[in-house]
Parts: structure tokens; sequence; C-alpha cells
């Protein structure tokens, strides 16, 4: 989850109250925020990724004075037509951009670490990271010409990056720069990159970087915004989040940019600010909600949380939806919204009767009927990494697989095991200083491929490790194991590749191998640096339980 | 001590001893009992101890021969060779017989032999006095006989003293320890301590022998060797209490693959595919490519719609193309949720209550509060009245039989859950523990699946709520690899397990 930090007193004054920040911390957390005061002039807050308008104090602010009633409903954005204007060219690689202008805007120097942080916000979170949407912010007034275009430049062509003073070739920018390295592989294409062009000047490199000759200023009060993407509803959506959020400023203005696309002519005005109209059915907020809510809380709610209403009848409501709303999708959305307004911790805590019967699965059933017996047989239970290391290596046996894992976190997980006697063998080796003997056991799941397919199985492993070991000593136990179970067990002759030849048996019952049993190879035990001799066993609980299973149905 | 308790040590010696009549030396009962004489020594001292025995010191008269007597012995004596030239020469002068044996080589011999009357000087020529050529073989004799150690006669001794005085043999006196046997006590300790016990056997109890016997007592308060239990893991205890909890309240427990499809773990549950959490960061990729979906066709068609235009859903979707090939991909899952999502897909009569528990992965750096797998649970709700006031109900209900009375909510985002909420519980002294994410499955969740009544879920991860209860304050001690420890805090956390 995104975390932002606010100034207090600047929230404040947006707002139009003084919240004290235990007020603040309340209301917060109707928003799905937790917050922490810093240092009495900041605060922390966590905000859900689902809502970008709070990532910045004027989102903030919107939404508390709803939950407060110092001003509910719609917010109404004040328009009006722009001088400028953007040409809009074929940009394969990012072919999509709004452009927006807002004037008499009032940053000072905390509202500009603000804007930039909220940038950063979105660029992560709705921009993924920045591969669908990116933002530009200027300085209106430093735009060298109101004309604009969107096109693709040569990476031989020049600008000046933010930050530099110096003109520097595009092909230098991607490769010198920060921001160059981080995101000029993002949109280059066949040797060229989008840019935005005024006045023969570059003014932006999207996604990458804007010129130093635009630079905003802490008291800049007029602003181009530029959102380039892949996704053409996300980069429209955007701007309009943007502008609406900043039109909170008292006495802003958002100028509508006109775009023309080339080479179609097609002519719109940004930002949209396109609203939605949802309808809701009352009686599913009661139903979904489960509890009796009056109507006209509904309405007030929805309004508290800053939504407009178009059409109200009986058993239903139009609700319009604001522009920076980007995350309602469906009427279940306002559902919450309504009960977030209402309060969690109000809505009754009902205990439904419902007639069901519990029950565990029956793999559930026979791990604990083995777990008692092995306790038993005085085996310990351990519990290792299904992520295992190298090691896995030692224990494919004839055409399998070992599945990889791509981006595993460290060497030591990189593969899924391929058996649990892997993992018992793996937790001996750290446990040759113990007692002998020592004996282990472990139920759990693993996985390899054979041929095309993956096989995804759960079993029960038990390790014997002592100074001097017979095959019997493993033998004996997991026998007692099977008789109790009342399986009548039989031993084949087996090759396993982990196992001594001559000292490995299949484990049968009723003609149905179900495991493994036998003295661990010395190549293996030296291998993995085991000192002692090591007896293992393996039974297929999907196997075994289908067979007991049978077996008690038939009887 | 008991002087009847013998060890088998003890009772060999002590048979031996009786057995020689009268006393009997240590060299003897080594090399009877073959064993060494430091160990005989000992258990000398323990039957003296428990009055069997008797030692008794005696000196004796040692008769060796010296580095002269040991010489004459092997090379003859000097009057020997005496004789022996005058038995082939017949009479020799004096001059004649010291050019062949030395000056004082004859001094010695002819010292010797006139004194027994072996030979006569008669002028200047040496005669051989046949008759007493005896007197040499007897001298010879003794010392061949105290060279082997065989008896002295009374009768050799005064020739011994003769023997001594020329410096062929030396007289000593020797200590000797001699063991004799203390009669009838030994006897008896011998005849008891074969009906002494170490263990009680069934042979003895079933013939009535124990009545007869003397059962060797044991040094009750020494510290008895080591053993180990067999014991359940710890975690797994508290697993399956949670289980038993949601068994009793209705659910039943289902399972699915830990290797999973992208398709199960997210575009069914509505995760849109380009969804931070479907990045790198938060999935494992498998090296694995599928070759078709386990889903049916019209699943897979169904999750094209809602994605791409909410289908009848009702809702408006995430836009764009939704992509098979991306939904195709293996990871290990990542939630539980991926379960419960192949669950309602199989179509379960309403009312319905399911629960999942088993592993799930995220790429996390492993640190004392995070792993990159880790147990989680998921549980689901589905009836034609449920509602999210039921579903905080049901959590509720599940805490209390945790024993945790005190639940908090607070409004929360997830991309499959609609209004969503995450849980707070007290645990002391930890204060609000945040456990559960939960909400009612959004309306496109159940249109992909098919499902049509509401239905709840919630989730958990059971690692940290396992800490927070049994009191284990890093992670990674739950998968501790020590069984040494898993030994111990199974004992320290016992009475908080059963």
């Amino acid at each position: 989850m995104p975390v932002i930090y606010l100034n207090i007193e600047r929230l404040n004054n947006l707002v139009g109250e003084k919240l004290t920040y235990e007020k603040l911390d309340n209301l917060l957390f109707s928003l799905k925020s937790e917050s922490k005061v810093l240092d009495g002039s900041r605060v922390e807050v966590e905000v859900n990724s689902d809502r970008p308008d709070l990532f910045v104090s004027e989102g903030m602010a919107r939404a508390l004075k709803g939950l407060l009633e110092i001003e509910e409903g719609l917010f109404q954005p004040k328009t009006k037509e722009s001088e400028y204007s953007a040409r809009i060219f074929e940009v394969l690689s990012r072919p999509y951009i709004a452009v927006g202008v807002l004037k008499g805007i009032e940053l000072g120097e905390e509202g500009l670490k603000e804007l930039i942080q909220f940038q950063e916000k979105l660029h992560i979170t709705v921009g993924r990271k920045r591969k669908k949407v990116a933002i530009g912010i200027h300085d209106l007034r430093k735009i060298p010409d109101k004309k604009l275009e969107y096109t693709m430049i040569s990476l031989d062509m020049e600008m000046i990056p933010l930050g530099s003073k110096t003109k520097m070739k595009i092909k230098d920018v991607l490769k010198e720069t920060e921001q160059g390295r981080s995101y000029g592989e993002i949109s280059v294409l066949g040797g060229a990159h989008p840019a935005i062009i005024s006045g023969g000047e570059i003014i932006s490199l999207p996604p990458v970087i804007n010129s130093e000759i635009t630079r905003v200023e802490p008291d800049s009060r007029e602003l181009l915004i530029d959102v380039t993407g892949t996704d053409r509803d996300s980069v429209i959506k955007t701007l309009d989040l943007i502008c609406s959020l900043l039109n909170e400023h008292k006495n802003s203005i958002i100028e509508k940019v006109k775009i023309i696309e080339q080479p179609t002519e097609v002519i719109r005005q940004d930002p949209p600010l396109a609203r939605s109209e949802v309808s809701l059915q009352k009686n599913y907020v009661k139903k979904i909600l489960g509890f009796d809510i009056r109507n006209e809380d509904i309405v007030h709610h929805l309004l508290r949380m800053r939504f407009g209403i178009s059409k109200e009848k009986d058993d239903s409501l139009d609700a319009i939806i604001p522009e920076y709303r980007v995350d309602i999708m469906h009427p279940i959305d306002l559902v919450e919204e309504i009960a977030m307004a209402y309060g969690y911790n109000r809505i009754p805590v009902k205990i439904l009767s419902l007639k069901t019967e519990g029950s565990l699965d029956h793999l559930s059933t026979i791990s604990r009927a083995i777990r008692l017996l092995l306790i038993g047989l005085a085996f310990q239970e351990i519990q290792s990494f299904v992520m295992m290391g190298t090691h896995a290596e030692l224990f494919r046996t004839g055409n399998q697989k070992l599945l990889k894992i791509k981006n595993p976190v460290s060497e030591e997980m990189g593969w899924v095991r391929p058996n649990l006697a892997s993992s018992l063998l793996t937790f001996l080796i750290e446990n040759q200083h113990a007692e002998l003997p020592l004996k282990i056991f472990e139920i759990g799941d693993y996985a390899y491929q054979i041929g095309e397919k993956i096989t995804q199985k759960k079993s029960v492993a038990l390790a014997i490790m002592k100074d001097e070991l017979s095959f019997e000593e493993i033998q004996a136990p997991l026998y007692s194991l099977l008789s109790s179970l009342g399986l009548e067990v039989k031993f084949r002759r087996d090759s396993i590749s982990y196992l001594l030849e001559g000292r490995a048996a299949k484990v049968i019952v009723n003609d149905i191998p179900i495991g493994i049993v036998g003295e661990v190879h010395p190549y293996v035990l030296t291998s993995m640096g085991i000192k002692y001799p090591v007896g293992i066993a393996e039974l297929d609980l999907d196997t075994l339980s289908n067979i007991i299973a049978r077996k008690q149905s038939s009887s | 001590m008991d002087k009847f308790q013998l060890s088998d040590n003890e009772k060999k010696l002590l048979s031996v001893i009786i057995s020689v009549p009268g006393d009997v030396g240590i060299d003897y009962l080594s090399k009877i009992t073959g064993l060494p004489e430091s160990t005989i020594n000992a258990i000398i001292e323990l039957l003296k101890s428990k009055g069997l025995v008797r030692e008794e010191i005696s000196y004796k008269i040692v008769y060796t021969l010296t580095e002269e007597g040991k010489k004459a012995l092997s090379e003859g004596l000097p009057e020997e060779k005496l004789t022996s030239l005058l038995l082939v020469h017949g009479p020799l002068s004096l001059s004649a017989v010291e050019a062949k044996l030395g000056k004082k080589e004859l001094q010695i011999a002819l010292g010797a032999a006139r004194k027994r009357g072996i030979v006569e000087i008669k002028g200047d020529t040496i005669v051989l006095n046949k008759e007493k050529l005896e007197e040499i073989s007897s001298d010879r004799e003794i010392l061949k006989i105290i060279n082997e150690g065989g008896s002295i006669t009374l009768d050799m001794e005064k020739k011994i003293e003769v023997l001594i005085r020329r410096g062929l043999v030396k007289k000593e006196l020797k200590k000797e320890r001699r063991i004799r046997a203390e009669l009838p006590l030994a006897k008896l300790a011998l005849e008891r301590s074969s009906e002494v016990l170490v263990k009680l056997t069934s042979y003895i109890l079933t013939t009535g022998n124990w009545r007869n016997t003397i059962i060797k007592e044991y040094n009750v308060e020494a510290l008895p060797p080591k053993i180990n239990p067999g014991l359940p893991h710890f975690y797994i205890l508290f697993i399956e209490r949670i289980k038993d909890i949601l068994k009793s309240l209705g659910f039943t427990e289902v399972s699915g693959p830990i290797v999973e499809s992208e398709f199960w773990n997210f575009d069914v549950l509505f995760q849109a595919q380009d969804h931070p959490s479907r990045e790198i960061h938060d999935t494992f990729w498998v090296d694995y490519y599928l070759k078709s979906l386990d889903a049916s066709e019209e699943i897979i068609e169904r999750t094209r719609t809602v994605h791409e235009t909410g289908g009848k859903s009702g809702g408006r979707g995430w836009g764009g193309f939704w992509k098979l090939e991306n939904a195709m991909r293996t990871i290990l899952r990542t939630q539980m949720t991926s379960v419960s999502a192949r669950t309602l897909a199989s179509n379960p009569k309403p009312p319905f209550k399911f629960f999942a528990i088993g592993k799930v992965f995220r790429p996390d750096l492993i640190d004392s509060r995070h792993l990159p797998e880790f147990y989680q649970l998921d549980a689901i709700i589905g009836d034609e009245n449920m509602s999210f006031s039921g579903l905080l109900g049901a959590i509720t209900e599940f805490f209390e039989k945790m024993g945790l009375k005190e639940v908090r909510f607070k409004p929360a985002y997830f991309p499959f859950t609609e209004p969503s909420v995450e849980g707070y519980v007290k645990i002391e002294p930890l204060g609000w523990v945040e456990v559960f994410g939960a909400g009612m499955f959004r309306p496109e969740v159940l249109e992909i699946v098919g499902t049509n009544v509401p239905v709840g879920a919630w989730g958990m991860g059971l690692d940290r709520l396992a800490m927070a209860l049994l009191g284990i304050d890093d992670i990674r001690k739950l998968y501790s690899k020590d069984v040494n420890y898993l030994r111990r805090v199974f004992s320290e956390k016992l009475f908080k397990l059963i």
C-alpha cells in the first residue's frame, strides 16, 4: 500500500477546519487509511492503492469535508476553454496523451513537495511504474508556445533534461540520466522516442523526464499537465483525476486544452472530466450489508462520500460518480462506500444459522492418524519449506524434471522439492550434533514435472539417522505404521536413485505401490555433508487415503 | 554394603582362592583367572573389606645366580676346565696348565679343586683324584636348580654357602602377599551371591525364585540416560486446532494445488492482468508452460468477458483485452483464495461453508517477520441470506472460539471482495494485532465462477497469528531446523497447545 506524507497545516487549510490528530486518524480509518503523526507538522498515511485520489492533500481534504459534512455531494469543477492546443501524431510505442491546464494554483514549498509525491505514487500504482501511464507537470508560463505537438522524435535531437544546465542528445539523456536508465527502455522504438514539443523545444520526453525549461517552482501559479500512456482510458482518467483534485484550490480554474488528432483532425477538449452514473437498488444495499439501513441514510452517506444523486425513486437511485473516483466499477462499490460512511464498527454483527455440517478433508484425517502413530513410534515431527536449494537434484528419479522457480528469492529456494525425503535430509544436515538415533517425520506437499505434466502430491516421509544402521531399523517402524492402519504390506526390491541398491524396496499394499523404503545412498549423504547413515521411507498420502477409504466402505 | 553381593569378578576370584588349599599368591591368581594383577589387587581389596579373604605377607629366601654364576653354568666352572685338561693329558706341570688357563683362572680352579680333594700337587705336577669328580657335578646341579627356580633342600644349603662365597650365587629375602579365604564365610558368600539379582526376569518371577534371592539395590538418585519422545510439531498442532474449530462451526475442508495457474489464482478472482500483485515482486513463476487450462470453456469465456466489459456482472470490467496466455502462466499460489475459487467453480449447493488451509508463496526476503512461504487460511460462506453483517458475525464467532473476544473492523481493499474489511484482534500483551482480510466476493467473481448467491470470504496468514498467540518472536522459528528447539518449544508451549 502506498505511504504518503502530508503537511497537517496545509491539509487543515484545505479542509477549512483545524482537526485534532485523533479526529483525523479516525476519519482516515473510515477511508481505508492508517495514519501516524511524524513530527507534529507532518502525518504519515498509508493509503489503499485503489484510492489514488487520496494520494494528495487536495483529494484527502475533499473526502474529509464530506465525512465532516462541511461540504457534501458532488464537487463541481470550474472550467473554461484554454488558448492552448495540442496536435497528436502517431506515436506507436505510447499512443495516448491527454493535456490539461490549471490556473490559480497556490503551491508553496509544501504544496510542490506533495504534488511531486502525488505524481510519483500515481506512477507506481495506476501508472504501473510509468509503463501504462506517466505524468508530466510544467509551469505553463514557461511553455514556449501555445501550440504543442506530441510525436516521435529522433534520438539525435537535443533537450535540456530536468536538473541539467546544458542541452543533451536524447540518446544521452536515456543513457546518462538516472531517469533515463530507469525508464528509457519503456517507450523507445526503432531509434525514436515520444516527445512533447512546443515552439521547437522538447518540453517533455514521456515517460522518462521533463525539460528543465518548464520546471515547476513553489511559486508557479499556472500548470500544464500532460499524461501519456498505453491505455487510452487510464490516460484520460488520470488527467481528470489530477485536474479535478487541484481544482480544490480556492481560486483555481481548469482550462480545457484543444486536442487535435492527426491525421484524422478529430478534436476533443482535455480534461473531459467525464462522470458516469450508476444505478443502485436500495434493497441490494440492504441485502449485501445485511441490515435494514434507512433509505435516507443511504442517500446521505453517498453524499458524504461526495457522490451525486441524479434521480431517486422509492426502490432505487442513480448515483453520479465524480471524475476522480476511478475505483467505482460496479454498484457493489457504492455499497462499500455507504458502509464506510456508516462506520464499519457500527454495523450489527449477525450470526447466521446455516445448516451445514463440518468435515475435514480426507488427507487431513489420514495425516492425523499417521501423525499419531509416528509420534507413538518416537518420531519427531518437523516442518520444512516447499521451496528448496540445489540438493533437490539429488532426489530426482527416473524421467522426473524438477520444477524451477524463475524468480527465486535465493538459491536455497530455487526449486520445488520433488519429494519429502529431500526435506528430511536437509533437516538432518543441521542436526548431526543432536543425540542419535534421531527419528523425524514430515507431512507436506511436493511437485515435479513428468513428461508434459505436473504431478503434485502430499506425502509423509520418515527418517532415522544413527551411528550404525540396518535396513530393518527404518523398515520396522514403517511396517508398524502400516499394520496399525490395518494394511497388509509387502516389500519388493526396487532401484531408487538416492537409495542404496539392494537396500531399497517398494512398499506395496493391495498390489498398489504406495511408497518406498531404504537406506540413503552414501553418495547422497556425502554430497549433503551428512556423516551418519540414514534410513528413509516415504508414502504417498493420496494413494494411501484412497486405499483406506475403499477398505472402510467395504467393511 | 552387603557382603553377599558379589560382582562377577569377585565371584570368580573368590572361587579360585577357595579352591586352593592354604594360601595363594597374586601371580598365581592372575595366571588362573586371566585378569591383570592390578585388577586382582583391586578385587582383593573389595573382598578384604567384606571380610571374605585375608591377606598374609610372608618372607622367603630366594637364591639367584650372579653374572659369574650364569657364566659358570654356561661355560663350565673353572675347576671343570682344569679337570678336563688333566683327564685328557694326564698329570701336568703347573706351568703347563698356567699356559692353558692363565694365572688367575688357574689359581681359582686350583683353590676350589684342592679344597674338595679333587686334585693334589705333587712337587711341580697336578694330579687328578678321579673318585672326587662327582663333587663338581653336584655344584653344577645346584647352579642349574637355582637358575630354574627349583626347590632347595637343606642338604644343598651348605654347598650353596660355598657358591655364595665364591660369588656365583646371591641370597635375598623376598616379601610375598599371600591370600587365604576366610572359611566358612567365603564359601557362604559365594553360594549366596549366585542368588543376588541385578534384573528381575520372568523366569525368576514365575519359578518363585525371587523369594530366595537378594535383589540388587541401585543408586536410584543418579540421573538416567536421556531419551527423546516423539512429538508433534507445535505449529501443526496450532493449525489442527483451527481446523477443528472450523469443523465445529460447520465448515467443510477443501484443498487445491500449490503449483497453480494465474487463471485460478488471479483471473477468476477478477484481479486485473496488469495488477501490481501479478508482478515479479509479488508472485513466484514456475519454469513450466501449461498446454491447457483445467477449466471449462464456459468459465474461461466468462472470465474474458467480465474482465473486458463486465459481462453479466453488472459492472464495467477492467477494459482492454484479456489475454489467455497470461492466465496460463504457472505460478506458486499466492493466496488460498485460489482454492476457494476452484471450490465455487465446482458449483456447490447453497448453503455452504468451506475452508482451505495450506502454504502460499510470495517473494519476500527472509527476516524475523517475513518468509517467502507461509500458511494461510481461506474460508467462504455462501447462502441466499449471506451478507456483510453475517460475515462479520461468522468471523467474530470464529475468533471467540479461538479465545479472542475483541475484534475490530476496518475498511480495506482487496481486488476480489467488496465491501472489504481488515480485522484486528486484541492479543495481550501485544494489543491490537491485524490478523485477517475479508469481504463479500465481488459480483464479477461470482459471475465468473457461476455462483448465484452472495458469498462472504475471509482469509488470514496463520504464521503471524500463531506467533502472536504462542508468543514466538521470530517467524523463522516456526520452521526451525533445530530438533532440540522443536522439543524445547513444544514443552514451553505445551499448555497453550492442548
